[in-house]
């Protein structure tokens, strides 16, 4: 679980970089990633061995194109259990 | 490789297909090449396999153990031909599956880090578009064009600056696809796009705040060169389309295009630098092709070294990296070269 007020931060904070999004409730997901084992043997890197837990804030708005096509813009905000902002990522 | 039953129902008789192949592989003596269609007999004596994405994959890797390693697969056909692999999607959004030829790339099953190079060159229901594919060649110009929506300039500088120069990277908008000049894309050695795009349009879009204006239609492609790099959501996808509703395949369909990279379903990439995503893959692909990489080794690459950074940067692949990974296919012919 991660703190409402932590939400509530970075709904702000992403209302405020991207306007479009201001207004947006995240749909706040908890993710647990395992050691990617296989991942690391292939990169040839030392194999991590611990569980990151990370949060993924995803605001979700429809558009609609120039020519009337529609689609969902996505901005997914990845953060530590803190809240500070692993980083940002937006659907092209 | 191909299916010649699949094939033939989608482009006709195969023989000139054939015979061209046969002079692609003189052509390129340097590279030992063999042809087989995977659903009858061949020179390998493997089963047949049938048009089953599982099926190929263990027909490549039988033919890997019988004649040694594969460096590089080369797909013939559409998804009705040769399917792609629908891989469950790593990310929430609405794609149901990602639309994938990396299996066809892994030697293992683990699937996000590639071993081979694979392209495809996909049908697009006429022979002479594949028999183009296999006939073109690279005419240096040491010039670039790129297109970025305006909202996410800083991010495709970062991206440009490897190929060209950011001053004159078009923005959209105000550049849009009414005021495109179709020049722009003529006598260049890469073209570089990050815009948006959809599965239902036939065009891709720019973004400036709520605007999203027609940034590049199919029409606005008249006489383009160099290579395709396309960082929009669905830019290679062509589940029954035609270079008449799929930008990619009109910009295959251009005698000097030598290759196209581009997503098959909904992409990502971060709004501003550092590169993430798409913008770093891409970025590192120009970086491979501008070092006289083959396209396909570029590719290969590319998707190698971006795995690895993500790794170094965060730790680990989250699930739209994991999904980058897998969606980012090449189309055309891996062995040319750019420089």
């Amino acid at each position: 679980m991660i703190e409402k007020k932590i939400i509530e931060k970075i709904t702000k904070e992403v209302g405020k970089q991207f306007p479009e999004f201001k207004g947006v409730k995240p749909e706040v997901n908890e993710k647990k990633i395992p050691p990617q084992k296989e991942v690391y043997k292939k990169l040839s890197l030392e194999v991590s061995r611990e569980t990151r837990t990370v949060f993924n804030f995803r605001f979700v708005k429809k558009v609609r194109m120039a020519d009337n096509v529609r689609m969902n813009k996505i901005l997914i905000v990845t953060t530590d259990k803190l809240g500070q902002i692993i980083k940002i990522s937006q659907s092209k | 490789m191909s299916s010649k039953s699949l094939l033939q129902k989608e482009v006709g008789d195969l023989k000139p297909l054939v015979e061209e192949i046969e002079r692609y592989k003189k052509r390129n003596k340097n590279y030992e090449i063999k042809f087989v269609f995977f659903d009858e007999d061949n020179i390998f004596s493997i089963k047949p396999a049938k048009k089953k994405p599982k099926e190929i994959r263990v027909f490549i890797n039988q033919i890997e153990k019988k004649w040694g390693n594969i460096q590089t697969v080369l797909i013939i056909g559409g998804d009705r031909v040769v399917p792609f692999y629908r891989l469950p999607n790593p990310c929430d959004d609405d794609d149901a599956s990602v639309l994938s030829d990396n299996p066809y790339a892994s030697r293992d099953d683990d699937f996000l880090i590639p071993e081979r190079v694979c392209a495809r060159i996909p049908d697009n229901k006429r022979i002479d578009f594949i028999i183009k594919q296999l006939n073109k060649s690279f005419i240096r110009f040491d010039k670039s064009f790129g297109m970025s929506a305006a909202v996410w300039r800083e991010a495709s500088k970062n991206v440009y600056k490897q190929i060209g120069d950011i001053k004159e990277l078009k923005i959209s908008p105000p550049t849009t696809s009414e005021n495109f000049n179709s020049d722009w894309l003529e006598n260049k050695d890469f073209l570089y796009f990050n815009l948006h795009g959809s599965a239902v349009s036939e065009n891709w879009y720019g973004q400036q705040g709520n605007e999203y204006p027609v940034a590049l239609k199919p029409s606005n492609i008249s006489s383009a060169t160099g290579f395709v790099a396309s960082e929009a959501c669905y830019g290679a996808y062509i589940v029954n389309k035609t270079e008449k509703n799929a930008l990619s395949l009109r910009f295959l369909d251009q005698q000097d295009i030598i290759g196209f990279c581009g997503s098959t379903t909904i992409a990502y990439g971060p709004p501003a630098p550092p590169s993430g995503e798409a913008d770093l893959i891409v970025k590192y692909l120009f970086e491979y092709l501008k070092q006289g990489l083959s396209v396909g080794e570029a590719f290969k690459n590319a998707k190698v070294d971006f795995a690895r950074k993500m790794v170094r940067r965060h730790g680990f692949l989250d699930d739209d990296d994991q999904k980058t990974l897998l969606q980012f296919v090449l189309y055309g012919d891996p062995l040319l070269k750019l420089f």
